[in-house]
């Protein structure tokens, strides 16, 4: 009987253990190593690290400077994410409400770009963008200016790649949050006498929530680390965590300070997902992340 | 007090309402019977304001509501799902209304408190509807469509959900509130039991249109069509040729046997078909013939079910009779036995 138990026992071992090693391998295993390089002390060449403890690293984002870029990367996380349900929501709600046919249009719209790499789209926002691009162009020939506006390389455009890049994490889980409303609470909302207007504010809207939070962790949570999108779109004054972290490692070449910053980054990331968490958001709502 | 006018409704080309008309009056529970698809939810939602008809009108105290929005129409509704708010407690799901109508919060937790009393569940307030039995949700959902003073109330199946002795008990319970607070009922049903225990009229429907309207009695007893007759009770319904009409009773016959039809059924001539609907537990078996319809024919079952017994004869001319009789019979006919079945024509209705 023991001995059943046990075989038992080994043979869930060996179905988990692959699993296992890759997450021990490439995530506990590398996490550990940035946590390691954090506390380390940079080499006097400047090429790689000596393995003398410090708390330098950690300190030295306390640095003006540094905590400014802490602050933009937080605003602009923040300004994206609302930007985001303001347009996601409407979309995701008028998509979950459409004809089937609709639908199918509609999320094919959403779905697409994503087969597209990321990087050669925001490359499209940058043509477009241009001072001789076609938005300018277009302006101009209509007469609404006379004088190209300074589109790229601005916080705008930064806001503007990010918002395009996250919307789809908006529109999907609102979408299913609103796809799976029961109407007929709507309907006894209106029969009670309430307007089409407060049926909306005192029925769906607290129904949906949960779509919107889940959408709300997605869109924030990935935007503090994108940084391609301001070395791309942004000007030289827009430092974000992301090209920090990004430029003390290739550039500076300073890798303890480097991986003290990632260390922050994934700290912040984490008290996101416990505060939606707290807030009653379930796990599998944001399993995309 | 409503009054419903050819009402005509089409969803994706296909007739839903052909022309449907009723009228309740203050104080009436009226059921709409018939099976799925027949149009009955469609017109409680018309009359809710759910749906728009494409034709017709509706009259709530002869004014004229056919195009105002829900919200501004004097009637409620018991959804069939229930559709309590899942986010708000019992209290608040049944204060809803009150609110919506800017009614003071002292003045709501009194009126609350009254409906859970009306439907027997004081101190439930504070539950959550997810904690709440499909009875009590149902009692619930009826508090919450009740606490406006409606001057109808709409109930799409109310019932459905529930297993049968808590559908018994919740069928006596509506219609004693009912009864209480004296408001019309309109109620859409698909069981023949529920129409008939609960309403004070019923009206079958069928495929867009009413076929039938009347008091429980008067359907069950004077059935106009076979549809009716079928929806309502149990009964055979026997194949005849019309002989003679003269005299004001039709003069039937089948397989050559001549009887009396009754007398203020549809419109019959000499040589038309018409069918006698012979109610289960009015047909009577016998050795000999009893009456002026009596039909020979030979038993072929006989099931003892406690207190009655369920036989079937097959007639001389082919066609098989079911009947119910009380297992107190004098005479116990035996299987393969010739026997009579007769029956009082004037409890017979002839349907078309």
């Amino acid at each position: 009987m023991k001995k059943q138990m046990r075989k038992k026992r080994d043979g869930a071992f060996w179905l988990v253990a692959p699993m296992a090693i890759w997450t021990i391998l490439f995530v506990l295993a590398t996490l550990g190593y940035i946590l390691y390089l954090s506390f380390s002390t940079r080499a006097e060449n400047g090429m790689g690290v000596t393995a003398q403890f410090t708390l330098d690293n950690y300190l030295k984002i306390l640095n003006p400077s540094y905590l400014k870029v802490l602050g933009n990367s937080l605003k602009l996380a923040a300004i994206t994410t609302i930007i985001c349900l303001l347009v996601g929501y409407p979309f995701g709600y008028l998509m979950a409400k459409a004809s089937p046919k609709r639908r199918a249009v509609l999320m094919l719209l959403v779905i697409v770009p994503f087969w597209t790499n990321a990087l050669v789209r925001v490359y499209g926002w940058r043509i477009l963008l241009m001072g001789d691009g076609p938005v300018n162009t277009f302006l101009l020939t209509l007469g609404v200016i006379d004088q190209p506006l300074k589109l790229l390389n601005t916080f705008g455009a930064v806001v503007l790649g990010m918002v395009y890049a996250l919307l789809p994490f908006m529109i999907l889980p609102t979408y299913s949050s609103v796809e799976k409303m029961d109407w007929t609470l709507v309907e006894a909302s209106r029969d009670m006498g309430s307007s089409p207007l407060r049926a909306f504010v005192t029925v769906t809207l607290p129904l949906t929530a949960p779509g919107m939070l889940a959408g709300c962790v997605l869109t924030f949570v990935p935007s503090i680390g994108l940084f391609f999108m301001s070395d791309l779109l942004g000007g030289s004054n827009d430092v974000f965590l992301g090209n920090l972290i990004n430029d003390q490692l290739l550039k500076s070449r300073d890798w303890p300070f480097a991986a003290a910053l990632s260390v922050v980054m994934m700290l912040l990331t984490s008290l996101f997902l416990w505060i939606y968490r707290r807030a009653g958001g379930k796990a599998e709502n944001i399993a995309a992340l | 007090m409503l009054e419903i006018r050819n009402l005509k409704k089409q969803f994706d080309h296909a007739d839903v309402l052909r022309g449907v008309s009723l009228t309740i009056e203050t104080g009436e529970f009226i059921t709409l019977l018939g099976p799925s698809g027949c149009g009955k939810t469609t017109t409680l939602r018309i009359v809710a304001g759910l749906t728009e008809p494409d034709e017709g009108s509706v009259l709530l105290d002869g004014a004229d509501i056919t195009h105002l929005p829900p919200e501004k129409r004097d009637v409620n509704t018991v959804f069939q799902s229930y559709a309590l708010f899942p986010h708000m407690n019992v209290g608040k799901n049944i204060a809803y209304g009150l609110r919506v109508r800017g009614v003071k919060k002292e003045e709501r937790a009194r009126r609350v408190e009254e409906m859970l009393r009306l439907v027997a569940l004081e101190g439930f307030e504070k539950r959550m509807p997810s904690q709440l039995s499909g009875g009590q949700r149902q009692r619930i959902a009826i508090a919450r469509a009740l606490v406006l003073g409606p001057k109808l109330l709409l109930l799409d199946e109310p019932l459905g959900a529930l297993d049968l002795k808590l559908r018994q008990q919740m069928q006596r319970e509506l219609k004693d509130i009912q009864k209480r607070l004296g408001i019309a009922f309109l109620y859409v049903t698909h069981d023949q039991e529920e129409a008939l225990n609960l309403s004070d009229r019923i009206a079958i429907m069928r495929d867009g249109l009413i076929e039938q309207i009347g008091a429980p009695e008067d359907i069950y007893e004077r059935p106009t069509t076979r549809f009716a007759a079928e929806f309502i009770g149990q009964s055979n319904f026997l194949r005849c040729a019309v002989v003679d009409v003269a005299g004001g009773v039709p003069v039937l016959t089948y397989a050559d046997t001549r009887f009396p039809g009754r007398a203020g059924g549809p419109e019959l001539r000499a040589g038309d078909e018409v069918e006698v609907c012979l109610r289960l537990e009015r047909v009577r078996l016998s050795r000999a013939p009893a009456g002026p319809c009596s039909l020979p024919g030979v038993l072929k079952s006989r099931h003892y079910a406690g207190g009655s017994i369920r036989e079937t004869v097959a007639l001389q001319g082919g066609q098989e009779i079911l009947a119910i009789q009380q297992s107190s019979g004098e005479e116990r006919l035996e299987e393969g036995e010739r026997v009579y079945v007769s029956w009082n024509p004037n409890e017979a209705a002839l349907v078309r």
